[in-house]
C-alpha cells in the first residue's frame, strides 16, 4: 500500500503524481526535490548510481541556498590553496552514505568546465577540488553539488583533527614495515626451528640469524619506537603502563639474540620481536583509527554577512550590499538576509516582515512571525521574505556563541569511565615484572645464563598480545558492523556503558516526532459522503498548494491537487480564499472563515493540542482540521521496549506545555517537562546524574549539544544539527528508532564476544606465564602459542559481523500497523 | 647451501624494495580511505556509455 519514493526512499504522499522514467521504467517519487535531482542525474547520464547505490540520499532540499559569497577570495581562502593558476578546494559534504554516492558526485563534476581533479573522500566526506578559476566559480561548483541532494560547506580542518591524521600515517608506515619484516623473519625463523631438530650447519644458522638481525633491527628502531616513547613518559609520570613490561621485553630479547647471534649460543628471538610489535602496532592503530569517526565541523552561521552599504543610494528591489565576515560585525552594522538563509547575528529587525524558524533553540515547530522591532537570534532560518536587521551582539557575544560556551563546559563535567583493560593493566605489568624477578632469583642459584632465558621467556610469553587486541578488535568489528546498518558510533566506549542505563530522556521535536505537519483528525461540519469528503480534501489541498506555511504541509501529503481555482488570495497571518465554481472558499483561523460563514462549536477541542484549521464557503461550514507534529514511527515501541527494560523515560522539550504534555500521554511517558532552554536541560540531566543515575539522550536540535556532552550515552538523528551530531556518542543515519533496538542488541553482543576474548586471553596469558617461569615452554612454543591465540581473537571479533537485530522485523511490522490504524482512524473522523 | 649467499641479500633488495613501495603508497593518501577504494572497481568497470547521456527521456518530457 505504501509506496517508497525511489529516490530517497521516503514514503510517497498518497496520490501523488510526481514520478520520472528512468530507463525505460516509470518510478514514483516522493517531492519535486527528488524528481528535479533524480533529472539531473540521468540527463547527466549517471543513471547507475541507482543500480550501484547501498542506501538511500538523504530526501533533498526544495530551496537552493545562494553560494555567490564563496565566490570572495577571502572566504575562499579559508577552505582552499591557490596553486600554479588553479584553486585547491577542501568541501565537507553532508548526506553521503555510500560509496555510490562518491561515484555520482566525482563523476558529475569532472564533466562540469573547469574542474580538473575530484575526489570524494567516502569515510570523512569530504571532497578534494582542483578547478580553474578562469573557468569556474565556486558558487558554480557548490550549485553543482546541491543538484545532485549533497550539502556543501567549506572545510577549514581544525588542528588537532590534522595532528591525529598525521600521526595515523605514521602509524600505518610503522606497521607496514613491521608487517613486511614480520614475514621475512617469520619465513628465516621457520628454517632456524626446523635447524634445531634436523640439525644445521653453525655457517646457515649465523646466515639466517644475521639476516633476520638485519631486518628486526629497523623495525625495533623505527616501528616500536611509540612503545619505548610511551614506557619512558609513564616512567616519567610515576605510572607504569603496558608500555612497560613491552619495551622491556623487546630491548631484553633484541640484545640477547643479537648476542647470541654474535657468539653463537643457543637461542635469537628476532622473529618474536617483529611479530610482537606487528601485533601491538596493529591494535593500536585499529583503535586510533575509529576514533577519526566521519563527523563534520560544527557549521552553524554562514561566513559571512550582507552588510547594507548606506552610504550608497537605495535602488528599488534590494539594498546595495557588501560580503563581511561574521567575526567583523558590530553592534550597530545593518545586515540583509534573503529568504531561506540562516540569521547570521543576533539583532532588531529594522524592516521588513517574515517568518523565522526557531525550532532548532526551543523545539517549537511552527515558525514565528517577525516584524519591525521583534528580536531574532543568530542561527534561527528566515523563511518567508527578506530582512533587515540591526545587529545587537558581536559574533562573540551572540546566544548562539553562549550556547557553545555552554557545551563546553558541559563536556568538560561529564562522567569518566575508565575502560577496563586500562584499570587491568597496571596490576599486571607490576605483577609480570615481579614473576620475572622472582623466576630470575630462583634460577640464578643454579644457572645464570639459563636463569636470563627463563626470565626473558617470562616477559616475551606475558607480552599480552590476545589481551591487548582483544578490546580493539572487538570494538571495531561492532563499529563497522553497526556503520553498515547505518548506526555511526563515535565512542566505542558507549557499548560498554549501554548495559547500565537507568534513565532515557528524550527529546520532543524532531526525535520523538518528525517535525513535520500532519492531519491527526478531521471534524466534518456538514454531513458528507465519502466521495465529497475526498473533494472537500482535495479544495483544501489545491488552497494551501502554493503556500509556504508549514500547517499547509499536512495537506498536501493528504491529497492530489486536482482542483482549478480561481483568484486564491493570501492573508498574511490569517488563511487564503479561492474561488470555485463560483463560490467563495476560505481556508485558514477560525475567525477568517467566521467573516464569511458562522462556525458551530467544535465538539472535542479539549482533545485536541494542536493547530486547528477550519475549511468555509460561503453556503455552509465544511470541515474542521486538526493539525499536529506527526509520531515517529517506532517511537511508542521503543519507549514500552525501555518499559520493559526497566529504564525510565523522561521528556523534555522547549516547547509549549500542552504540546508536550499530548505527546508524553500518548506516548505513555510519565514525566514531561516543557519551555525547557538548554541549560534547564544541562541542570535536569546533572540532578538526574547526581542522584547516582546513568542517562541516555536522544535528541537533535542545536539545544541538545550541551545536553548531549553531559549525557552517559547521546544519541542524534541523522537530520540533527551539526553542533549536536559532533557531541552525540551515537548517529542514526537512517532516522529510524527501530535502530536505537538494534544498537542496544548489537552493545549486548558486543560485550558477550569482549568478554569472551579477554577470558581467553586471560587464560592463555595466565597459563602460559608460570609455564615459562618453571622453563618449560620453548621460544619456538611461545612464538606459535601467542600467534594462535590473537589470532583466535581476531577471528572471535568478527563474528559480530553476522550478529542480527532480534526485534527489528517486529518493530517493523508494529510500527506500519500503527501507521494504518492512525490514518484509518483520521478517516473515520 | 650456497645458494643462500646470493638469495639472501636478494630477498633484502625485495623486502627495501616492498617497504619502499608501502611508504610511497601511505604518503600518496591510497590508505585513507579503505571503503571507497574497495567499491570503486566495482563501479567503472559497468560504464560503457558515460560519455553518452541517455537524452531519450529528456525529449519525451519535453515535447
Amino acid at each position: 500500500m505504501t509506496l517508497a519514493c525511489y529516490h530517497c526512499g521516503q514514503t510517497v504522499p498518497k496520490n501523488s503524481s510526481y514520478a520520472l522514467n528512468i530507463n525505460g521504467a516509470n518510478h514514483a517519487m516522493c517531492c519535486p526535490a527528488c524528481v528535479a535531482v533524480a533529472e539531473c542525474i540521468q540527463q547527466a547520464g549517471l543513471s547507475d548510481y541507482y543500480r550501484l547505490r547501498s542506501d538511500n540520499p538523504d530526501t533533498p532540499k526544495t530551496d537552493k541556498a545562494d553560494f555567490t559569497l564563496f565566490n570572495n577570495t577571502a572566504v575562499l581562502r579559508r577552505f582552499s590553496e591557490y596553486k600554479a593558476d588553479r584553486w585547491h578546494s577542501r568541501l565537507s559534504l553532508s548526506g553521503i552514505h555510500c560509496a555510490a554516492c562518491t561515484w555520482l558526485i566525482e563523476h558529475h563534476l569532472i564533466q562540469l568546465d573547469g574542474v580538473d581533479r575530484i575526489d570524494v573522500n567516502l569515510q570523512n566526506a569530504v571532497a578534494h577540488i582542483v578547478w580553474n578559476p578562469q573557468q569556474t566559480s565556486m558558487s558554480e561548483i557548490m550549485a553543482a553539488i546541491q543538484e545532485l541532494g549533497y550539502q556543501p560547506l567549506p572545510d577549514s580542518p581544525d588542528q588537532r583533527q590534522q595532528l591525529l591524521r598525521d600521526e595515523l600515517s605514521k602509524n600505518l608506515r610503522r606497521l607496514g614495515l613491521a608487517g613486511i619484516g614480520m614475514m621475512q623473519v617469520g619465513m628465516v625463523a621457520i628454517g632456524l626451528y626446523a635447524g634445531d631438530f634436523q640439525g644445521i650447519d653453525n655457517a646457515t644458522r649465523d646466515l639466517l640469524r644475521y639476516f633476520s638481525l638485519i631486518i628486526t633491527t629497523p623495525i625495533l628502531l623505527y616501528s616500536g619506537q611509540p612503545f619505548f616513547k610511551g614506557a619512558w613518559r609513564s616512567v616519567k609520570a610515576r605510572a607504569p603502563g603496558m608500555d612497560v613490561p613491552v619495551s622491556l621485553a623487546l630491548i631484553a630479547a633484541y640484545l640477547a639474540s643479537v648476542y647470541a647471534t654474535m657468539f653463537g649460543l643457543e637461542h635469537v628471538y628476532f622473529d618474536t620481536v617483529s611479530m610482537f610489535i606487528f601485533f601491538l602496532l596493529l591494535s593500536r592503530y585499529l583503535q586510533a583509527r575509529l576514533r577519526l569517526g566521519q563527523f563534520h565541523q560544527a557549521q552553524l552561521l554562514p561566513e559571512a554577512a550582507r552588510l547594507i552599504n548606506t552610504t550608497a543610494a537605495n535602488s528599488d528591489s534590494q539594498p546595495p550590499f557588501r560580503w563581511q565576515a561574521i567575526a567583523e560585525l558590530v553592534p550597530g552594522d545593518r545586515i540583509f538576509i534573503p529568504p531561506g538563509e540562516i540569521i547570521p547575528a543576533d539583532g532588531i529587525v529594522t524592516a521588513g516582515s517574515s517568518r523565522i524558524e526557531t525550532s532548532a533553540f526551543n523545539g517549537e515547530f511552527l515558525p514565528q512571525s517577525v516584524t519591525q522591532g521583534c528580536q531574532v537570534l543568530a542561527g534561527s532560518g528566515n523563511i518567508e521574505a527578506s530582512l533587515e536587521i540591526e545587529v545587537t551582539a558581536s559574533a562573540e557575544n551572540s546566544s548562539l556563541n553562549a550556547m557553545q560556551k555552554l557545551l563546553a563546559k558541559a563536556q568538560s563535567e561529564k562522567p569518566h569511565f575508565a575502560q577496563l583493560a586500562d584499570r587491568l593493566a597496571s596490576r599486571f605489568v607490576i605483577a609480570v615484572i615481579l614473576v620475572a624477578l622472582i623466576s630470575f632469583a630462583y634460577w640464578a642459584q643454579f644457572d645464570l645464563e639459563r636463569a636470563f632465558i627463563i626470565a626473558l621467556s617470562v616477559l616475551v610469553v606475558s607480552c599480552p598480545c590476545a589481551l591487548s587486541l582483544a578490546t580493539p578488535t572487538t570494538y571495531a568489528a561492532a563499529i563497522t558492523a553497526l556503520r553498515r546498518r547505518g548506526i555511526v558510533l563515535r565512542n566505542s566506549l558507549i557499548l560498554e556503558r549501554l548495559k547500565k542505563l537507568n534513565v532515557a530522556v528524550f527529546d520532543k521535536t524532531g526525535t520523538l516526532t518528525l517535525g513535520r505537519a500532519r492531519i491527526e483528525s478531521i471534524e466534518w461540519l456538514s454531513p458528507q459522503n465519502e466521495a465529497q469528503q475526498k473533494e472537500i480534501l482535495a479544495i483544501a489541498a489545491a488552497m494551501e498548494a502554493d503556500s509556504t506555511h508549514p500547517l499547509a504541509q499536512a495537506f498536501k501529503t493528504e491529497s492530489e491537487n486536482t482542483v482549478s481555482l480561481s483568484t486564491i488570495t493570501i492573508f498574511a497571518g490569517e488563511g487564503i480564499q479561492a474561488k470555485l465554481a463560483g463560490l467563495r472558499y476560505r481556508i485558514g483561523k477560525a475567525a477568517f472563515c467566521e467573516k464569511l460563514q458562522t462556525i458551530p462549536t467544535s465538539t472535542t477541542a479539549k482533545q485536541h493540542t494542536g493547530s486547528e484549521v477550519l475549511l468555509v464557503n460561503e453556503n455552509q461550514a465544511l470541515a474542521r482540521f486538526w493539525i499536529a507534529d506527526q509520531i515517529r514511527p517506532g517511537a511508542a515501541e521503543l519507549i514500552s521496549a525501555f518499559a520493559s527494560a526497566k529504564m525510565s523515560c523522561q521528556l523534555l522539550s522547549g516547547d509549549r506545555a500542552a504540546a508536550v504534555d499530548a505527546l508524553a500521554n500518548k506516548l505513555n511517558i510519565n514525566h514531561a517537562l516543557s519551555e525547557c532552554s538548554a541549560a534547564n536541560k544541562v541542570a535536569h540531566i546533572q540532578q538526574l546524574q547526581s542522584q547516582g543515575k546513568t542517562v541516555l539522550m536522544l535528541g537533535d536540535g542545536v539545544n541538545d549539544a550541551p545536553v548531549m556532552a553531559c549525557a552517559d550515552v547521546s544519541i542524534a538523528m541523522s537530520a540533527a544539527s551539526d553542533l549536536t551530531r559532533n557531541q552525540a556518542d551515537v548517529l542514526l543515519i537512517s532516522d529510524s528508532l527501530s535502530q536505537v533496538q538494534t544498537l542496544f542488541d548489537f552493545a549486548q553482543a558486543t560485550r558477550h564476544i569482549l568478554r569472551q576474548n579477554i577470558f581467553w586471553a586471560l587464560l592463555y596469558n595466565g597459563t602460559a606465564i608460570p609455564l615459562a617461569a618453571m622453563g618449560l615452554i620453548a621460544p619456538w612454543l611461545a612464538a606459535i602459542g601467542m600467534s594462535a591465540s590473537s589470532l583466535i581473537v581476531v577471528l572471535n571479533a568478527l563474528r559480530l559481523n553476522r550478529v542480527r537485530a532480534k526485534n527489528k522485523t517486529n518493530i517493523d511490522r508494529t510500527a506500519t500497523a500503527l501507521e494504518s490504524q492512525l490514518s484509518s482512524n483520521r478517516m473515520a473522523n | 647451501m650456497d645458494s643462500l649467499y646470493l638469495l639472501l641479500p636478494i630477498a633484502l633488495i625485495f623486502f627495501g624494495t616492498a617497504v619502499a613501495l608501502f611508504f610511497w603508497a601511505v604518503k600518496d593518501k591510497q590508505f585513507d580511505d579503505l571503503e571507497k577504494e574497495g567499491q570503486r572497481i566495482l563501479f567503472d568497470s559497468d560504464q560503457p556509455k558515460q560519455t553518452k547521456p541517455e537524452n531519450t527521456d529528456e525529449s519525451q518530457s519535453k515535447p
